[in-house]
């Protein structure tokens, strides 16, 4: 698989203090790929080194294909939008006027503009001062600027900050659909998981400036199964065979009949189950816990632990 | 080069900058045209009078003024968070070139409008003295190479603050201690390279009769040295203002 964005030992350290520890990142050509991690894991510092915008202590950056460096990094940067932390927007102009300086600097006909706004919806608004608009707004026209020239990259940090929750969905919709649409890879950090697990394909977990997780949601959910509830009629006699079997349970605090199993795998399972049945136990449920993507990312990043 | 020059113009819509450019020397120009008395002997000797007090005028004005143009030119880019799209879009030598070109526009504006003042002035107000045409080219240099200087100090204190106050607060004090060193020996003043319009003029008063209340001015030599001097210093702040813009990080 092509990949768009490559990173090959991404070092930064900021007076010793390391930001960003050996990063090898990929981000294959299409997929939405969500770049989570707590406060400080060392996400904007990524991606503004992708940019362009922090020099790295070490390693380098491969994007679109081509190793970046002073001579080529305008020319490449010019095929991807941005949109890091807080909007960019020249407050004493219209929202028109600022993205013709934008539509220029990236040699692209100003028909685009009328486009964008219409995506973003400040069509209506074009003609007012930038200074004047909320932070929403201002939001939307960062995407806007982002979003001009058709970019075969886009790098965004927490598009969706400062929008409504129409905005919001707006936005998922918007980004979810970007691939398809115009055959965009989108990299895209946020700390609204919810809204992540509706949109990215692809994973990267970031924690104290190490990547501890890559790869689909699929592969994510799979690592990081949640416990097994079995319901069964005799409660006693299945927690003794399931003992003997090497599996400690209890039941469930406010379900007696319900046996709480940590995660294992279907063969596993499916002899269990059986064993249980052929001993009369009666098993009448049987339920896996799915985790949430919030629940996954706090459980990987609270204990520190790397997700192979 | 042209490109980001241009992009600079469309940035300065709205703001008015065109319209500062425009007071000042117009300001400048009222102020000393006014000092002088319209009678016959002090019109004999209004060019030199009026060569006299323009640097005066300009040391106490244009460290202000340029601490002002510098700030607005970068603080523009601090108050939109632009750098994180800017250094994306377009290299930094680009943007720092396209902002020093307009810059000096300003400056060469504001010079020229000055400069042209003078002229306009002794039009306006009949003066008889033979119109020092020489002595204008070399005004128009100095004041030139002294304003780009504090331009370029004002834009790299404006670089290492993030905000306009630290090279406002310098502007208006280098603007009074300028203007002290005027009145100090010669040899203080070329330590003050902000008030080095004072030195680097050419007319002086040669005499003055208290009794009849009357002044009378004489020129001095060129001061070519100081002018180089003052040329070099330009050349200085604008590199370590570029080498500021290539090291910084967003």
């Amino acid at each position: 698989m092509i990949s768009v964005i490559e990173t090959h030992d991404l070092c930064k350290s900021y007076n010793g203090r390391i930001v960003v520890e050996h990063l090898n990142l990929s981000v294959p050509q299409g997929c939405v790929y969500g770049f989570l991690g707590p406060n400080g894991a060392g996400k904007s510092t990524s991606m503004k080194i992708l940019l362009g915008l922090v020099h790295p202590t070490s390693g380098s950056v491969k994007l679109l294909g081509q190793t970046m460096n002073e001579e080529n990094r305008i020319a490449l940067l010019r095929k991807t939008g941005s949109l890091i932390e807080s909007p960019s927007g020249y407050l004493h102009l219209t929202a028109r006027e600022n993205l013709k300086i934008i539509a220029d600097l990236k040699d692209i006909d100003h028909k685009d503009i009328d486009r964008v706004l219409e995506i973003v919806h400040l069509t209506a608004d074009a003609n007012r001062k930038v200074g004047q608009y909320s932070l929403g707004m201002k939001q939307r026209l960062g995407i806007a600027m982002a979003l001009l020239g058709n970019p075969r990259l886009l790098i965004l940090d927490e598009p969706t900050n400062g929008l409504d929750p129409a905005g919001i969905q707006e936005m998922r919709g918007l980004i979810a659909s970007m691939p398809e649409s115009t055959g965009a890879t989108v990299l895209i950090s946020s700390h609204l998981l919810g809204e992540m697990e509706q949109m990215v394909t692809q994973l990267g977990i970031l924690d104290h400036g190490k990547m501890i997780f890559e790869g689909s949601l699929q592969e994510l959910r799979k690592h990081s199964r949640g416990g097994i509830q079995i319901r069964v009629l005799d409660v006693k006699k299945g927690i003794d065979i399931l003992n003997r079997q090497g599996i400690l349970t209890q039941p469930m605090t406010h379900h007696l009949d319900i046996l709480q199993l940590p995660s294992i795998s279907d063969e596993k399972l499916a002899e269990l189950v059986r064993t249980l049945s052929e001993n009369n136990v009666g098993v009448v449920g049987l339920t896996s816990e799915t985790k949430s993507l919030e629940e996954i990312f706090l459980s990987l990043t609270q204990n520190g632990r790397e997700v192979a | 080069m042209a490109g980001a020059f241009c992009v600079e113009l469309q940035k300065a819509h709205r703001r008015h900058d065109l319209l500062f450019c425009l007071l000042v020397p117009l300001i400048v120009m009222l102020w000393t045209g006014s000092l002088l008395s319209p009678g016959p002997d002090e019109l004999a000797n209004a060019y030199s009078a009026l060569f006299y007090s323009i640097p005066v005028a300009n040391v106490l004005i244009f460290p202000i003024v340029m601490a002002v143009l510098a700030s607005r030119l970068w603080d523009m880019e601090v108050k939109g968070s632009t750098w994180k799209l800017l250094y994306t879009l377009q290299s930094r030598r680009s943007l720092f070139l396209g902002k020093a070109l307009f810059g000096i526009m300003e400056v060469l504006l504001v010079t020229f409008l000055e400069m042209g003042g003078v002229f306009l002035t002794g039009k306006i107000y009949g003066y008889t003295e033979a119109f020092p045409i020489s002595q204008l080219f070399y005004l128009t240099g100095c004041t030139l190479a002294v304003e780009l200087m504090l331009f370029f100090g004002a834009f790299l204190l404006m670089l290492l603050a993030g905000n306009p106050l630290l090279a406002l607060c310098a502007g208006i004090i280098a603007s009074l201690t300028g203007l002290f060193s005027a009145f100090m020996p010669k040899v203080v003043s070329y330590f003050v390279p902000w008030g080095y319009f004072v030195p680097l003029g050419t007319y002086e008063v040669a005499n003055w009769d208290q009794a009849a209340h009357t002044v009378t001015y004489g020129t001095r030599p060129y001061n070519w040295g100081l002018l180089v001097f003052t040329v070099v210093l330009v050349m200085l702040l604008f590199y370590a203002a570029w080498r500021r813009v290539q090291k910084q990080e967003v």
